[in-house]
């Protein structure tokens, strides 16, 4: 009985905790601020249409994996959070697809493939999840959608250089660390610089960012990418204001269901 | 409507309609609206007897089922990015063991991951309970067909064996304790086992004097050709049948191979069962009738399957929610009204009859 | 219809003839009642009827056994089932169905009966045995003496022509078990059915016999006239012996005939008090009392405010009808069962908060089944165990059960043994801790006149010793034999309190055959009658 009840309270415990946790906003799971950060490193997203690349350059300590780089990136461009399945697959990078993940049709599966970058500028297919493989600073993460892959590495890899220089120049940080504008700003931490995270040094504008991983995002690099990936879907914050009102309904029912239940056995028990 | 009890086979194609539904869908909203109308039908319907009681057995393991999903996500789980909760002290595996982690961070989003699979494992072992609760296994085991009725006596054997053996192993730990020896842990238990596999057997041996007495076993006589032919094709059928199962569920399989293959075993399968039901010589006493009330209820489960299957295909949004970034699911609205059809039945069909 | 044709049988791996040349016919229309001794051959004469033995038991049967024109050699038993119904020990071990109805109908379902016939016989079945009002009841909630008509009635739709019953009225109570001899004469004079039974309790069904098998200590079988076959039976019930003891002749076998023919014992009894073999109230020191026990179950309550005190030096038997709440009392005592209000003590303490080391030396059960108090595998094994359990000296659990009975073949595993000599063993190991309050519950179930007489003896000796020993039985002539008081429950709640021959004696339900005899002279034992007119 006892145990039944501990059981119970740490279900209540865990859920309980899930759902204030959106309402504390902890910050995410990246490298604290002020932490030394041992590297930049590069995203590259390729939205597998005719949109250009995305690519990005974050501040990355290597204790963090693909996951937490995407999560960062999105910080950084203000667009919307990578959406993942339960079981680590990566779903959705800026809205895109909007819905399903990893969807078959026929014999393709609509997805998007992980890569790393190498040393001579090409790309190495990723068995691993994001969320379980560790960042090398010294690689490119690249991304690239799949409309109708085959899930091997024969898929296409991401139409980016992977060299990193070419999304992370190494220049003085600078300038304003404001994180979703889309000015092409010139500086960009580098490896060298050390601490980076401490916007409180470049002297002009606001220091807005308070997320200490994210760097002057736009870079200005003549490769053909742009920062801030404008395409798809944008920034439409979910709206967490104004009740839910299907879900508000759908549990009304259910407590109504679950109480009326319990009371006809209540009334049939007594009944003979 | 005269008050009656219902045909199980009617029940159990409801629970399992509703088993198949719980599997098109991880939202939560959906899930909980299944299960409780899975709950409604069983408070109005199940018979007070002891096998009906069971219910809530089911409920607790699908619990316990969600639990273990929780626990085993923060223990080894893939990390989804999120608000973290707390960290696990993590233990780096070699490079061979790569997709795995134990430990770490343990985020909001794949703690509520892992509860929405389990969930949906749960409510399907809620629909399973329900059937068990609402139709009686020995009159489901008469409405078998005779090829299956040996086999299924056993079953139901089986299944009266449980409550018999805890009974008797109440009886044999107050014996213990009677006799001043340890009656809980480890050493209670060893010493229980041979006490109670004993009566078990007693019993067994009862029942089985019994029942050989009443008639039980009694065959036509059929030639040794005619059964070795029925035999031979009811495995040939059924092999045919696991392969034309296959080959629907893998869509890279040759056309033949899939359709046509089951529909093939089946229906060798059927021959064959009528076949050897030629041989039994069981007649039925009052069997189950089979009237509108049935078929309300089979319909009810079949729209709440055609409900979620048809949302399948369209693609209404909301059927899998992922939870990473965690947003509260939305509940798509065809599903939901195809899924409160599933509780119609504790209205709409007689009531049971009153015993003393 | 039945026929014995020079038949022996053993079983797989003995050495002895379980029944020997046995050579006996039963006519149609025959209550025949079978007769032995614990461990005769009664099951095995019975299952031999329809087949059971050999071919469920296995083992080697020479001769051979005929029912109406049907041999069991080469008929199985589930060929024999349209024309021989059998009923076991345990009926409620042989249910398949849920319901009652459900149960009825099996065995026709088995047979391939038309439905038609089917519903008619059941309906048949359940007015033949009173039970239509039980007709959906599921068969968990039956009571013993329910579940005992439901049995005979699932194997009477059959349409049998011989019933064969093991032991029908040993586990119910006196009211049921009239209720049970009603409908089988019943069945034999209204339907014609040939009825054979074996029974330990003879008091009741002795009068309703035909004829009477007995099977001797060798596996023999001798049938005859009831009066004749009962005046040298090993095995008889209190209005034999007493027919016996006064030279009776024709030896009665029911409570009226033993009337008409006991007219000038009665006189010359008339001016002999039957002596008190024991004090009327026991002025032993008290060791257990019950104040205000409350207990339930879920909605059904056990027990009503229930007041009792034991002094040690008293046998008190408890009494009442199936469900009265005897067991839940002696659990009570024994601290098995938390009670909703009231007190239990002990020696002074409370059952449920001793240690259960401790607690075995205060008081000690013997449940229904004493198979579940045995665990180990050989008589010797149990007695070493209980040896060690309690830091007794090695050996002296083995000399307390020789004392209660002796010459048990310390190898054998206790399940193989007799009920008498299983419940021996069983009060070996509980009185070996030396508790000072002694419990038991049902022990008569399967014992003969002679296994309870021993069993009165051992628990006449362990009051002597100064112990307080309870009796939770409805078998009346034990009580009369052993007890000193009486303590009637009724409903949860304590109807009579008193010594024991003041309760029983004018009471029509417990009261002992002897004293329906004999009275309104206030008898309760032949032995009684015995030392009077021996003096």
């Amino acid at each position: 009985m006892r145990s039944r009840r501990f059981a119970l309270a740490a279900v209540g415990v865990v859920m309980g905790s899930a759902l204030v946790a959106p309402v504390a906003s902890i910050p995410a799971a990246s490298a604290a601020p002020c932490a030394a950060a041992s590297g930049s490193i590069a995203v590259v997203v390729d939205f597998g249409d005719a949109r250009p690349a995305s690519a990005v350059c974050l501040t990355a300590t290597s204790a963090d994996d693909g996951a937490a780089a995407l999560q960062a990136r999105y910080e950084a461009l203000g667009t919307v959070p990578p959406r993942f399945h339960s079981s680590g697959l990566l779903c959705a990078i800026d809205g895109l697809p909007a819905d399903g993940c990893g969807e078959q049709k026929g014999s393709t599966y609509a997805y998007w493939s992980y890569w790393r970058g190498t040393a001579d500028g090409g790309w190495v297919y990723s068995n691993i999840g994001p969320a379980s493989s560790q960042l090398d600073p010294t690689r490119v993460e690249g991304w690239r959608f799949q409309p109708a892959g085959t899930g091997s590495p024969n898929d296409p890899p991401p139409r980016v250089s992977s060299d990193p220089a070419a999304t992370c120049p190494s220049q003085p940080p600078d300038t304003s660390t404001t994180t979703a504008t889309s000015e092409p700003t010139t500086t960009a931490a580098t490896g060298s610089a050390a601490p980076e995270t401490s916007t409180s040094t470049t002297a002009a504008g606001g220091a807005t960012s308070s997320t200490s991983t994210t760097l002057p995002s736009s870079t200005s690099t003549s490769t053909a990418t742009t920062s801030v990936a404008a395409g798809p879907v944008r920034v439409t914050d979910r709206d967490e204001d104004g009740p839910v009102w299907g879900p508000l309904i759908a549990g009304g029912v259910l407590v109504v269901l679950g109480v009326s239940g319990a009371v006809i056995t209540r009334r049939r028990g007594a009944g003979p | 409507m005269t008050p009656r009890s219902l045909h199980p086979i009617a029940w159990w194609v409801w629970a399992l309609a509703l088993g198949a539904t719980a599997l098109q869908t991880t939202n939560p909203f959906l899930l909980g609206l299944l299960a409780a109308s899975a709950w409604l039908v069983v408070a109005a319907r199940r018979p007070s007897a002891p096998w009906a009681q069971s219910f809530g057995s089911f409920v607790k393991l699908g619990i316990a089922v969600i639990i273990v999903r929780i626990v085993l996500q923060m223990l080894f789980g893939v990390r989804l990015p999120g608000h973290e909760l707390f960290t696990i002290p993590s233990v780096d595996l070699p490079e061979w063991a790569a997709g795995v982690t134990l430990g770490g961070p343990v985020t909001a989003e794949s703690v509520i991951a892992a509860f929405n699979d389990g969930l949906q494992l749960a409510v399907l072992l809620t629909c399973v309970g329900a059937a068990n609760s609402l139709a009686s296994p020995y009159r489901l085991l008469r409405s078998m067909p005779a090829i299956l009725y040996e086999l299924g006596v056993a079953v139901t054997v089986a299944l009266s064996f449980a409550p018999q053996a805890v009974m008797s192993a109440q009886r044999v730990r107050e014996a213990r304790r009677l006799r001043g020896r340890p009656s809980r842990g480890l050493a209670g238990l060893r010493g229980m086992a041979v006490p109670v596999l004993e009566i078990a057997l007693e019993r067994s041996l009862e029942l089985a004097a019994s029942m050989d007495s009443r008639g039980y076993g009694r065959r036509a006589p059929i030639a040794a050709r005619d059964r070795q032919l029925a035999q031979l094709a009811t495995l040939i059928g059924a092999v045919a049948a696991s392969i034309g199962v296959y080959g629907i569920l893998d869509g890279a399989a040759p056309g033949g191979m899939g359709y046509p293959m089951f529909a093939g075993g089946v229906a060798l399968l059927v021959a064959s069962f009528a076949y050897a039901g030629k041989q039994s010589v069981r007649t039925r006493y009052r069997p189950d009738p089979w009237r509108a009330p049935e078929w309300l209820v089979v319909a009810c489960g079949a729209v709440a399957l055609a409900a979620l299957l048809v949302a399948t295909d369209v693609g209404v949004a909301g059927l899998r929610p992922d939870f990473s970034p965690l947003a509260v699911p939305t509940v798509p609205l065809l599903p939901a009204i195809g899924i409160l059809a599933a509780a119609v039945p504790a209205f709409l069909t007689p009531a049971l009859p009153v015993t003393r | 219809m039945i026929r014995f044709d020079r038949m022996s049988f053993r079983y797989p791996d003995q050495s002895r003839d379980a029944l020997g040349d046995v050579d006996l016919a039963i006519e149609e229309g025959e209550l025949c009642l079978v007769v032995g001794e614990t461990g005769a051959g009664k099951s095995t004469l019975l299952r031999a009827v329809n087949g059971l033995v050999p071919h469920f038991t296995g083992g080697t049967m020479h001769g051979g056994v005929v029912v109406n024109g049907r041999s069991t050699a080469t008929v199985p038993p589930r060929e024999m089932a349209s024309t021989v119904g059998v009923v076991g020990q345990d009926p409620t071990a042989g249910f398949v169905a849920d319901t009652v109805e459900d149960e009825l109908a099996y065995v026709m379902e088995n047979l391939g009966t038309d439905p038609a016939v089917m519903r008619r016989r059941v309906e048949d079945a359940l007015d033949l045995l009173s039970i239509a009002d039980l007709r959906d009841r599921p068969l968990a909630t039956l009571s013993s003496g329910e579940a005992q008509r439901v049995a005979i009635a699932s194997v009477i739709t059959a349409a049998p022509r011989v019933l064969v019953l093991d032991e029908p009225t040993s586990a119910l109570d006196p009211g049921a078990a009239e209720d049970i001899l009603a409908a089988l004469t019943r069945l034999v004079h209204d339907l014609g059915l040939t009825i054979i039974a074996a029974e330990h309790r003879l008091e009741r069904i002795v009068q309703y016999a035909d004829r009477i098998a007995v099977i001797d200590g060798h596996g023999r079988v001798t049938i005859g006239d009831p009066s004749d076959m009962m005046r040298t039976a090993p095995v008889a019930p209190p209005v034999v012996q007493l027919g016996r003891l006064a030279n009776w002749n024709p030896l009665p076998l029911s409570v009226r005939d033993a009337r008409r023919a006991g007219e000038p014992l009665r006189q010359e009894l008339a001016d002999r008090k039957a002596g008190p073999h024991r004090q009327a109230a026991a002025t032993g020191d008290v060791v257990a009392t019950v104040r205000g026990l409350q207990h339930s179950y879920g909605t059904t309550v056990a027990l009503r405010g229930v007041h009792v005190e034991l002094r040690e030096g008293e046998v008190v038997a408890l009494m009442g009808r199936n469900g009265a709440g005897k067991s839940t009392l002696l659990s009570a005592l024994a601290g098995s069962r938390r009670p909703r209000s009231g007190s239990v003590s002990i020696l002074g303490g409370n059952p449920r908060s001793i240690t259960p080391r401790e607690l075995v030396r205060r008081v000690g059960l013997v449940p229904p089944d004493p198979s579940t108090l045995l665990y180990e595998q050989s008589v010797d094994g149990e007695c070493i165990t209980a040896d060690k359990e309690h830091g007794l000296a090695p050996g002296s659990t083995r000399s307390t059960l020789d004392a209660i009975q002796p010459g048990l073949d310390p190898e054998r595993h206790p399940r193989d043994l007799s009920e008498g000599e299983r419940l021996a063993l069983a009060l070996a190991v509980v009185v070996a801790p030396g508790p000072r309050v002694l419990l038991l519950d049902e022990p008569t179930r399967g014992l003969d006149y002679s296994a309870k007489e021993r069993l009165a003896r051992v628990l006449r000796r362990f009051a002597d010793d100064g112990r307080a020993v309870v009796l939770a039985t409805h078998d009346v002539e034990l009580v009369a034999a052993v007890a000193d008081r009486a303590i009637v429950l009724a409903d949860g709640e304590v109807v009579s309190d008193g010594p024991a021959r003041d309760v029983v004696v004018h009471s029509p339900v417990f009261a002992p055959q002897v004293s329906k005899i004999l009275a309104p002279s206030e008898w309760l034992t032949v032995a009684e009658v015995e030392a009077a007119v021996c003096q």
